[in-house]
């Protein structure tokens, strides 16, 4: 063929009809000086003619359905159902969000972020106690925080917690007395008064992961992930026709 | 009985209503497959899944032609076929007869008043015609099937194939152009009057 693809292409939609009215024109003219473009046309309208004329095959049997050819039908009730499933997850992570975010949930969850930190915090201004010997005082001032935000649950964990700093104190007077070079040689110096008061309780284990409204996101973000999942799947398999 | 009525009957769970709806548009869809397909008993299972399917998804029809709808859903259940067949190849391209020799003919393609001369001309035409629709590729056989075989408009084949208008329209013609350089070697097969205007 000698014309262009393009060219082949304006053939093509001029004999459907299918050329604006400006396009058509311009294309006529053309065929009236281009012997090659009226070939072209010629070609192409009997291409299409054959295609026309193609006999026409008939059904080789009666596809009729029967009920035991349908047994996805059960499918079709079950997408209304996963489709409320995935608003009704989507909603609850939205309002458990807006609960954690826009400071309406218990000041709890928030002692337990502040925890690890405050312990450190005290921890440090214990050691200073130790090393100036009147270091009470900062303690009560890095408490000050910590009992600002206390509720009575962490004030009862406070108290079941006091056992464990004394074992602590213990071990600490066992490696005070174990005998060193120069304690040998200097006099025994006063004893520094036990910790007990003054380390802050621990933090037990349950606490110290993530708190049980980010579990409750996670969880519920998951869900909502895999509705919808599960609902582009079943939609991919059942076929897109609509 | 009406279509809208048979249609709504269905969408009722009535089975037999929808029955009357395939027995309708059977021949119609049927041939579509065989055409996009290119082979009998796949075209026979993708003919069936389509109307499988047309049935669970009659609630999403929103009027229109109906013949436009069911033949999206046979075009989508022959590129699931032609998928099928593309990761398990089959050989068998044409139907067998009960000795197991491949069928030129098949008898469905038969009509009593032709000569057998017209016969074996006009099947040996439709076996050419489907050899270099064959050669196509699938996105540009589905497009000239539904516009030269279907007698299609380009909207509709837009709609049909879900593609934009400026693809259907260099779709079909770089088809045409492929299928014009293949039929001219099936020149001896061509009716008298068209073999005729390719000698002018």
């Amino acid at each position: 063929m000698d014309i262009s693809r393009r060219d082949w292409q304006l053939l093509s939609e001029y004999i459907d009809g299918e050329l604006s009215e400006r396009k058509r024109i311009r294309l006529e003219s053309r065929l009236d000086s281009e012997r090659g473009l009226r070939t072209a046309l010629q070609s192409i309208k009997k291409t299409r003619r054959i295609l026309r004329t193609a006999p026409r095959l008939s059904a080789p049997k009666e596809f009729v359905l029967t009920p035991d050819m349908l047994p996805r039908r059960q499918k079709e009730s079950f997408f209304p159902v996963l489709r409320f499933a995935t608003v009704l997850v989507s909603m609850l992570l939205v309002a458990v969000l807006v609960l954690d975010f826009g400071g309406f949930v218990s000041p709890l969850n928030r002692v337990e972020y502040a925890a690890p930190a405050m312990q450190q915090e005290a921890l440090e201004s214990d050691g200073d106690a130790d090393k100036q010997n009147g270091g009470e005082q900062e303690l009560e001032v890095a408490e000050e925080p910590q009992i600002m935000e206390k509720t009575e649950g962490v004030e009862r964990e406070m108290a079941e917690g006091v056992e464990e700093p004394e074992e602590e104190a213990k071990a600490l007077d066992v490696v005070e007395e174990s005998p060193t070079p120069s304690s040998t040689a200097a006099p025994p110096t006063p004893t520094t008064p036990p910790p007990t008061q003054t380390l802050p309780p621990p933090i037990p284990e349950e606490r110290k992961g993530l708190p049980v409204i980010r579990f409750i996101e996670i969880g519920l973000f998951s869900l909502v992930v895999i509705l919808l999942l599960v609902r582009f799947l079943m939609k991919k398999v059942d076929g897109d026709v609509s | 009985m009406e279509l809208s009525h048979l249609i709504q009957e269905s969408l009722d769970g009535d089975l037999d209503s929808f029955n009357q709806i395939v027995l309708e548009f059977q021949d119609m869809v049927y041939y579509q497959a065989y055409r996009v397909i290119g082979e009998p008993d796949a075209a026979e299972d993708a003919t069936q899944e389509a109307f499988i399917s047309a049935y669970q998804k009659l609630h999403t029809y929103r009027g229109g032609s109906f013949k436009s709808w069911l033949l999206r859903i046979v075009t989508n259940a022959c590129y699931d076929e032609l998928r099928r067949r593309q990761r398990q190849p089959v050989t068998a391209l044409k139907p067998e007869d009960d000795h197991g020799e491949e069928m030129n003919s098949p008898k469905w393609m038969e009509d009593p008043a032709e000569k057998p001369e017209e016969i074996l001309q006009r099947s040996e035409l439709s076996d050419a015609i489907q050899r270099c629709l064959n050669a196509l590729d699938d996105k540009f056989r589905s497009v000239v099937v539904l516009v030269d075989i279907q007698g299609m408009d380009y909207a509709t084949t837009a709609e049909i194939v879900d593609r934009p208008l400026g693809t259907i329209k260099s779709r079909l013609a770089r088809a045409r152009l492929s299928l014009q350089e293949c039929l001219e070697g099936f020149a001896e097969l061509l009716p008298v009057d068209l073999r005729q205007e390719s000698e002018v």
